[in-house]
């Protein structure tokens, strides 16, 4: 082939460029760290990390979510907790009552114990998480659940429903439960032991929260040496049993709920750590392999830079004198 | 007769190597010369002399100076170079695109991610003002870098529109010094004996290679060595020594948009988009028309759809309380309120106006409409292409808008007439008007319980919010598509043209380099070809004045006797 004076250049001109460029792309890659510099240099992988990012930005929001209900649910637990122990105390106390031989100051005893624990137990319904919402508050969560009215009769203040938290694209998960499921218990019959029959001997309506069975527990205990409470004391002692049952219960759920979203916070770490690797596969570069990209480059353009400069000095013209 | 014949000779050969070494001259001193291609001295030699019975040689004649070309190769690189104009702008305006699209640091998505996080955060939460507040900033920061995104591809689109219009004013003068180079070769060639001027068929191929380089053309060469030059699809730009101009105007339905025009004497023609199909002009108009116009109507389309979700779950009638147990507001300002469809700059003189509302976002595809009145009724033509009949009167639904025609009364003729067209563009340019509507945290709309029978406001409900934050997960945009999934498809469509038109644009500088370098090998300057050329020229020169030296000293012999 005929080769003119030109081609030389353009030649050297051609190759520096195109080594330049492929320096340059692996310089962007390399300082970056990421093969995507934007979607042209590959639209599918760059559709994916999308997709990924988004995964990732709802495992993070499942994730903080879940964080709020398991801060709710472990102070739920905390309190239900105690507030075991504490029926469990008020049932001793009541089965001493109903001895009816007790002095006058041992009745008093009891009364004192019954009403402290009465305010504990107040104070554990009552209790606020730490945004200052009531744990067992249902949507009225700045209202305390467990109040008196005008004539000084416990009642539930706040509403039946129950908080639920999202952790899953499938899951509404129920973060709490209503005070009014555990320590109130409005629909109580008359006629609520196993044979059916009135417990009650004086015809009253039982008790229909943990709190007035409480309150029924101090109101016995401060009547007079001498005064028979035993068949009065049975109902109360039924009533602390079917309360003391339901806090048992909702401990079982709190303790589950708990489980289920420790559960779901392993499995996030896991979807995590699978989408971050899926990622890093699809946008990473690997240096190594960059690097000695941009060294292969730069070579090339040497040898291109080094040839020109010997071609460039021959000529004819040099030996015609 | 033997003297005559050998001074003939001599001066012949000296003529010869003195015409030969003007050329090897030229073509050194030319070699870098855009376009130029190797002249070559033809020689001849002169026809014999019968003398004595015999015929004698009386030395040689310069026939030609030949253009060393090969016609099949120039018209190659000429259309390789319309396509190489096409592909390079192409390349280099979708590269923009691509990565303004593409930067994490100006893209919604990570924004809208934040805002959608932060609604969830009120779910878990609902009461805590911090919280709201996040959401309240978060969706400022949507605003924003939908905003910005909207400043950044408009900026694109004025780049586009001002290189439109000073491609047109290159073609133009183009046009005008080939219409000259034209004339000068017409003239040349009557006066000369042997062909054509060489150079000035160089510059003339050079001015069609630009040309071609801006825009497709078809070309044919003359006898008389001038070209007639026909751009977009057989509109005449030169013919001989004629020029028309490329200018352009305001397309009929947007002035900001620029559409070209042939101006031939007094003359105008418009040139429609359709047939400029190669060249710069070809990639710029395709940016514009496909790319920005799509990307614009997408993007303005996720924050329609995005903002007016939010809206309907935020205000949703009986299921939307704020802090205080008041019902839900708007969150972003409501852009479905739609507006007024442009008219064509062609319509007649009427009081018929176009309005539309969006009455179903999620029906909403992002492409442009176009209506026409023909024969008493309405049709509306979609963005591809799809002709659906209306009817004459109106209010009109489609792709989830409502049309109505309205005659405003304004002392105008009552329309509309026949012929008129209006183009909707219902999402275009939304992007930049997203706002956030509500100020006070306490309104976000969180609970989806009403107050109870006391009006206690339920503080630690979270239902609508999550909800609200439930609809990253929904199919809310047309084509069963997530907000992030919308604007993925977006950046993966960009991506996929750019990266196509680079690919192409590797592969057609390829092809070009190979086609020059095969031009190169026939038309180029080999300045060693030449040096040996200037010593053989030079010996035949001075070969040929010893020739002239020879035939004096035999004469002074013959004078001497």
């Amino acid at each position: 082939m005929r080769v003119s004076s030109n081609m030389f250049f353009n030649a050297n001109a051609i190759s520096s460029q195109r080594a330049q460029n492929l320096m340059l792309k692996a310089q962007q890659q390399i300082s970056s760290s990421s093969k995507l510099q934007s979607a042209a240099d590959n639209p599918s992988d760059m559709l994916q990390v999308l997709r990924t990012n988004q995964n990732l930005a709802e495992i993070d929001q499942y994730r903080a979510a879940s964080k709020q209900a398991q801060t709710r649910l472990e102070i739920s637990e905390v309190s239900l907790s105690s507030m075991s122990s504490m029926v469990t105390r008020a049932r001793e106390l009541a089965v001493q009552l109903g001895n009816d031989s007790l002095s006058t100051g041992a009745r008093q005893a009891i009364g004192k114990e019954a009403a402290s624990l009465l305010q504990s137990m107040v104070a554990a319904a009552n209790i606020k998480d730490p945004n200052g919402e009531s744990a067992f508050a249902g949507y009225l969560s700045n209202v305390s659940p467990a109040g008196q009215d005008g004539s000084g009769n416990w009642v539930y203040q706040s509403d039946d429903n129950v908080r639920r938290v999202r952790i899953s694209d499938t899951r509404n998960l129920p973060a709490a439960s209503p005070a009014s499921a555990i320590f109130f218990d409005a629909a109580t019959p008359l006629t609520d032991d196993a044979s059916g029959n009135v417990i009650n001997s004086n015809g009253q309506p039982l008790p229909d929260s943990i709190f007035s069975t409480l309150k029924s527990l101090v109101y016995l205990s401060n009547k007079p040496a001498g005064t028979s409470v035993s068949p009065d004391i049975q109902g109360v002692i039924q009533r602390i049993s079917h309360f003391s049952d339901r806090i048992l219960t909702a401990r079982a759920d709190v303790g589950a709920m708990l489980g289920e979203v420790e559960a779901a916070q392993n499995a996030f770490d896991d979807s995590d750590l699978y989408l971050k690797t899926y990622k890093s596969g699809l946008q990473d570069i690997d240096l190594a392999e960059a690097i000695t990209r941009f060294t292969q480059q730069q070579t090339v353009l040497q040898a291109t830079q080094q040839s020109f400069t010997r071609i460039q000095g021959l000529s004819l013209f040099n030996y015609l004198q | 007769m033997g003297f005559a014949s050998i001074t003939n000779s001599g001066l012949s050969g000296l003529y010869a190597a003195q015409t030969e070494l003007a050329t090897s001259s030229h073509n050194i001193s030319n070699s870098t010369v855009e376009g130029y291609h190797r002249q070559r001295v033809v020689l001849q030699t002169q026809a014999p002399q019968l003398a004595s019975g015999f015929f004698i040689g009386q030395g040689v004649d310069v026939l030609t100076v030949q253009r060393v070309a090969d016609q099949f190769i120039d018209e190659q690189l000429r259309s390789a170079g319309s396509t190489s104009g096409y592909l390079d702008t192409l390349q280099l305006q979708l590269g923009q695109v691509d990565k303004a699209l593409s930067s994490g640091d100006a893209s919604p998505l990570p924004a809208m991610q934040s805002f959608f996080a932060a609604l969830s955060g009120v779910a878990a939460n609902p009461t805590s003002i911090p919280q709201r507040q996040t959401v309240l900033s978060n969706a400022r920061v949507v605003s924003e870098r939908f905003a910005g995104l909207q400043t950044r591809i408009d900026s694109i689109r004025r780049g586009v529109e001002v290189a439109v219009d000073s491609a047109a004013s290159e073609l133009t003068s183009y046009a005008k010094q080939l219409a000259q180079v034209n004339s000068a070769i017409v003239s040349g060639t009557l006066r000369a004996s042997g062909g054509q001027p060489a150079d000035l068929v160089d510059q003339r191929d050079v001015l069609v290679n630009k040309i071609s380089g801006l825009i497709n053309t078809s070309s044919l060469v003359r006898e008389d060595g001038s070209v007639t030059v026909f751009i977009a699809e057989g509109k005449p730009l030169v013919d001989g020594q004629f020029a028309a101009s490329v200018g352009t105007k305001a397309d009929p339905y947007d002035p900001q948009r620029r559409a070209l025009t042939l101006t031939i004497g007094d003359g105008t023609v418009s040139i429609p988009d359709r047939v400029v199909t190669n060249g710069k002009l070809g990639a710029l108009l395709a940016t514009r028309n496909e790319t920005l116009d799509y990307v614009d109507g997408q993007l303005g389309r996720l924050a329609l759809v995005l903002t007016d979700q939010i809206n309907r779950q935020q205000t949703a009638t009986g299921a939307a309380y704020d802090l205080d147990g008041q019902a839900g507001q708007n969150l972003f300002n409501s852009l479905v309120g739609g507006g007024t469809a442009l008219p064509s700059s062609n319509n007649t003189l009427s009081d018929v106006e176009l309005r539309y509302t969006v009455t179903d976002s999620t029906l909403v595809t992002g492409e442009k409409y176009r209506m026409s009145y023909a024969s008493g009724g309405w049709s509306v033509t979609d963005g591809k292409g799809q002709v659906t009949t209306l009817g004459p009167t109106g209010p009109f639904t489609f792709g989830g808008l409502t049309v109505s025609v309205v005659n405003l009364g304004n002392g105008r003729p009552t329309g509309p007439y026949q012929g008129d067209s209006f183009e909707i563009r219902p999402t275009a340019g939304l992007a930049a008007r997203v706002q956030v509507a509500l100020t006070d945290p306490r309104k976000i709309a969180a609970a989806s319980t009403a107050p109870d029978s006391q009006n206690r406001a339920r503080v630690g409900d979270g239902n609508n919010a999550q909800l609200m934050a439930d609809l990253q997960r929904a199919l809310s945009v047309a084509g069963g598509k997530t907000f992030a999934e919308s604007y993925a498809d977006m950046v993966g469509t960009v991506g996929i043209q750019a990266s196509s038109a680079e690919t192409r644009s590797t592969a057609q500088t390829a092809f070009v380099q190979q086609l020059q370098k095969q031009q190169e090998s026939l038309s180029g300057v080999n300045f060693d070809e030449e040096a040996a050329n200037l010593l053989r020229y030079q010996q035949a020169y001075q070969a040929s004045a010893k020739l002239l030296s020879i035939a004096g000293s035999l004469l002074d012999a013959i004078l001497q006797l």
